[in-house]
């Protein structure tokens, strides 16, 4: 009776040790798959964005007819990209990119106002792009090698838009 | 007791009473002469001193600092303009001047219905500055291009007309900023075998009139550089026949002996070496800062310290020595190392000129190594430039979206700190450059005039900017460098006494100018040609569209009797038969020149109003002038700013005569 309780103790210390570890290497699996996620947000600028108060109209000082559209593209847009990364090793993961996609949108206007209004819609259109990235690990931190995939991809059609407009 | 206090009261309020009168004695108007830095001429204004503080008349103001002055619901407000757009806003109520968040007290007068303000500091808040000269001038500064001007037209740029491609000129403005932010992006994507190049391209620049001379007179500098050995001079007297590219032959005779072994030596070489003594003679030192305090500057944001074309400008840069304007040898043997060109002694013997020859065919003909080889980019095909141009295009885009950060802080903020309005200005500055660094690159591969033509006009943009330099886009700042009242002294003039009144009638002005009087600043040339050309800045030219300003400047032979004499026959004559300047003879006694102008002509606010030419008049013979100035319109279309603009047309003319 007593070896059959030493026995289920020992099943269960190795089933737990188990748990612990492979818990371990999920959570760390996970967290280097964020890790690298975010370096990618980082190194591409995709957290810039800043809230510009539209202030009133100074009665003083340098008159410029100019609009906010670049940061306010930034902030809005960057708050639909998803980046996962879904496999990964020492050099290499490959990446998920799901962002609004800006071909559609740009062929249904270029207008300033109507591309924000596109991208804070619900109904925004979304586009997800399968890539593969190399990377370096330096000091803990990720070095993605920035190529123009990447790039395409995370503007979600941009370069194919300008193509077809001959540039 | 009671007649003394009377008495001490008495003594007292008329000691107050002379001290107040002592006062009103130092009121004074005065008539002053300043020196415009900028426009190199003596401008006069006439200020009103009281308590030896001078005031201005906001208009006076206005006129002196190229600004358009208004009165708008009880306040007075300043505005600059460029072409029609207003770029930048001063305003002046209830004792205080504001421009953004600089704001200071400002003291009004009233003398004889007239509102004076106090110059200073008033003047500092319109991109001006008064100082003293070393021989005790009064200097005006006055910005001939203000801050505010220079962002509105870069902000225009941006979208419109200064992207390397054309077609990107031509999106709405949303797609063309995304357009532009996803070309910044792929700057950190260029692969390094091309940023070499473009580091190059923009670190150089070609001084066209001077190419070739300077060329030799760089290889001659390289040839006691890179070696003492001399050897290879004797063997040049071989081929003196081929003038041309004798020194450059000379130099390279000199590298070679220098190289492993003549066996290495072939075209590709040649060809490199060539390239990169090319390239290093022609480093530009303003190239160089620039990229200095934008590219290689970490705060601004563009490039990073991991991306190729960091590395590759940081590389020369660090070599080039900004006092001698020369690469450090050091330096210079690193750039051919990494060609794969290495300078080592070499032990088998000269190398003759027919070694040269059998390589190069091309030299038995008469051409120059230079001329063989001289290609400062390196493009060798379409396919490569073309290619090319898209990291051309990432740069420019990358500066331009930071440039977007700043108008942005310029929205909210209204004004730049010091040290801003200079980053700002460097960075403008790549901006264009980059765009003539293309089409120099371009230029070279497939020599064309228009691709010619937008190198210079680029060039020239920078240019100007190196010439204004930072401190007059700062005079931005009121408070920068500002004038200091306690150093200035300012010199009184002795008044031109025009001899008749100053009369308006209708919408037009006469004026006679002083007997015995001649242009001041007349050009005699070969003593027979006396021309003077009025470069006036006009106000409220916005007023002024679709009319014609009307200019006739009447010399009599004989003391003017008269204001009505003439002067419908002046009104009459056909105005469209001249269009710059005429001169006609109305019996023996009188003679005019009349100048009519378009609306036009003025455009940019600032133009030559009239050249007048006294060709043929001796000088001795001028006794009167007579000035007619009138804006053709219907009388109800006239309103006060009209009549102010004509006013002081007429007086800015005035004011250029000197008595004989």
């Amino acid at each position: 009776m007593r070896i059959k309780k030493k026995k289920i103790y020992v099943i269960l210390i190795v089933f737990v040790v188990i748990c612990i570890i492979s818990g371990y290497f999920f959570w760390s699996s996970a967290q280097s798959k964020d890790l690298l996620a975010d370096s990618v947000y980082e190194q591409l600028d995709l957290r810039t964005g800043e809230e510009i108060e539209n202030q009133a109209k100074e009665e003083t000082g340098i008159v410029l007819n100019d609009s906010n559209f670049i940061n306010d593209f930034q902030m809005d847009y960057e708050k639909k990209v998803q980046i996962e990364v879904t496999k990964y090793n020492e050099e290499q993961a490959n990446l998920s990119i799901t962002v609004p996609d800006m071909y559609s949108i740009l062929k249904h206007s270029e207008d300033e106002q109507k591309i924000l209004q596109i991208i804070n819609s619900e109904n925004c259109p979304l586009i997800t792009n399968k890539i593969k990235i190399n990377y370096e690990k330096k000091d803990g931190k990720y070095q993605v090698k920035e190529n123009e995939e990447l790039i395409y991809a995370i503007f979600g059609g941009m370069d194919k838009y300008f193509e077809e407009k001959g540039l | 007791m009671k007649k003394i206090i009377c008495y001490f009261l008495t003594v007292s309020l008329l000691f107050q009473c002379c001290t107040l009168s002592v006062h009103a004695i130092e009121s004074e108007k005065k008539r002053i002469e300043i020196y415009d830095y900028y426009e190199s001429d003596n401008k006069t204004v006439i200020l009103y001193f009281q308590d030896n503080t001078p005031y201005i008349e906001p208009n006076e103001l206005a006129l002196l600092t190229d600004y358009v002055y208004a009165l708008q619901d009880g306040k007075i407000v300043f505005e600059k303009k460029s072409g029609l757009q207003t770029t930048k806003r001063v305003s002046l109520k209830d004792g205080k001047i504001q421009y953004g968040s600089y704001k200071d007290t400002i003291r009004t007068i009233d003398v004889d219905g007239v509102t004076y303000i106090e110059l200073i500091p008033t003047i500092d808040y319109l991109d001006s500055r008064l100082k003293m000269s070393p021989d005790g001038r009064l200097i005006l500064f006055s910005a001939e291009k203000t801050f505010s001007q220079l962002v509105n037209q870069v902000n225009y740029d941006l979208v419109h007309g200064g992207n390397i491609e054309n077609n990107a000129n031509n999106l709405e403005s949303g797609a063309a900023w995304l357009w532009l932010l996803l070309n910044g992006k792929l700057l950190s994507s260029m692969p390094g075998e091309r940023s070499r190049r473009l580091a190059f391209s923009l670190l150089t620049e070609e001084d066209k009139d001077n190419f070739i001379l300077e060329s030799n007179r760089a290889i001659v500098d390289y040839a006691s550089t890179v070696s003492n050995d001399v050897s290879f001079i004797s063997s040049v007297g071989e081929m003196m026949n081929l003038e041309i590219f004798d020194k450059s032959l000379k130099v390279f005779g000199d590298n070679m002996n220098m190289v492993t072994n003549s066996a290495n030596l072939d075209y590709e070489m040649l060809s490199r070496m060539a390239n990169i003594q090319l390239q290093i003679e022609q480093l530009y030192t303003e190239n160089i800062k620039n990229v200095e305090k934008t590219l290689l500057n970490p705060d601004m944001h563009i490039l990073s310290k991991t991306d190729s074309l960091y590395k590759d400008l940081k590389k020369i840069t660090n070599g080039y020595n900004k006092n001698s304007e020369r690469m450090y040898q050091d330096a210079m043997m690193g750039l051919y190392k990494d060609e794969g060109i290495s300078f080592i002694k070499n032990t088998g013997g000269d190398i003759i000129a027919s070694t040269l020859i059998k390589i190069v065919p091309a030299l038995d003909v008469g051409l120059s190594l230079l001329k063989v080889y001289g290609n400062i980019s390196g493009v060798t095909d379409g396919a490569v430039s073309v290619i090319e141009q898209k990291d051309y295009t990432a740069l420019q885009s990358k500066i331009a979206v930071e440039l977007q950060k700043y108008h942005n802080q310029i929205k909210k903020g209204g004004t730049l700190s010091e040290e801003k309005i200079r980053d700002y200005v460097e960075l403008v500055r790549m901006y264009y450059h980059v765009k003539t660094a293309y089409y120099h690159m371009y230029n070279d591969y497939a020599p064309d005039p228009l691709f010619e033509n937008n190198y210079l006009q680029y060039l020239n943009i920078e240019k100007e900017i190196d010439k204004y330099g930072h401190d007059v886009f700062t005079l931005d700042i009121p408070n920068a460098n500002s004038t200091d009242i306690n150093t200035l002294i300012f010199p009184k003039i002795e008044e031109i006494q025009l001899t008749q009144e100053f009369e308006m009638e209708d919408f037009s002005c006469s004026i006679y100018l002083p007997q015995n009087s001649i242009l001041s600043d007349y050009k005699k040339n070969d003593g027979s040609t006396l021309s003077y050309i009025w470069n006036y800045k006009v106000p409220y030219i916005d007023k002024l569209e679709n009319r014609t300003i009307q200019i006739i400047i009447i010399e009599s032979f004989q003391p003017y009797d008269g204001i009505q004499r003439n002067m419908d026959e002046y009104k009459d004559l056909n105005k469209n038969s001249s269009n710059g300047g005429e001169e006609q003879y109305l019996g023996d006694q009188t003679r005019f020149i009349r100048i009519w102008y378009p609306y036009e002509l003025f455009e940019n606010g600032e133009t030559t109003i009239a050249t007048i030419d006294f060709q043929n008049i001796e000088t001795k013979e001028l006794i009167n002038y007579y000035l007619y100035i009138s804006v053709d319109d219907s009388p109800e279309n006239i309103d006060s700013n009209d009549l102010l603009f004509i006013k002081n047309l007429a007086f800015k003319i005035a004011e250029s005569c000197t008595m004989l």
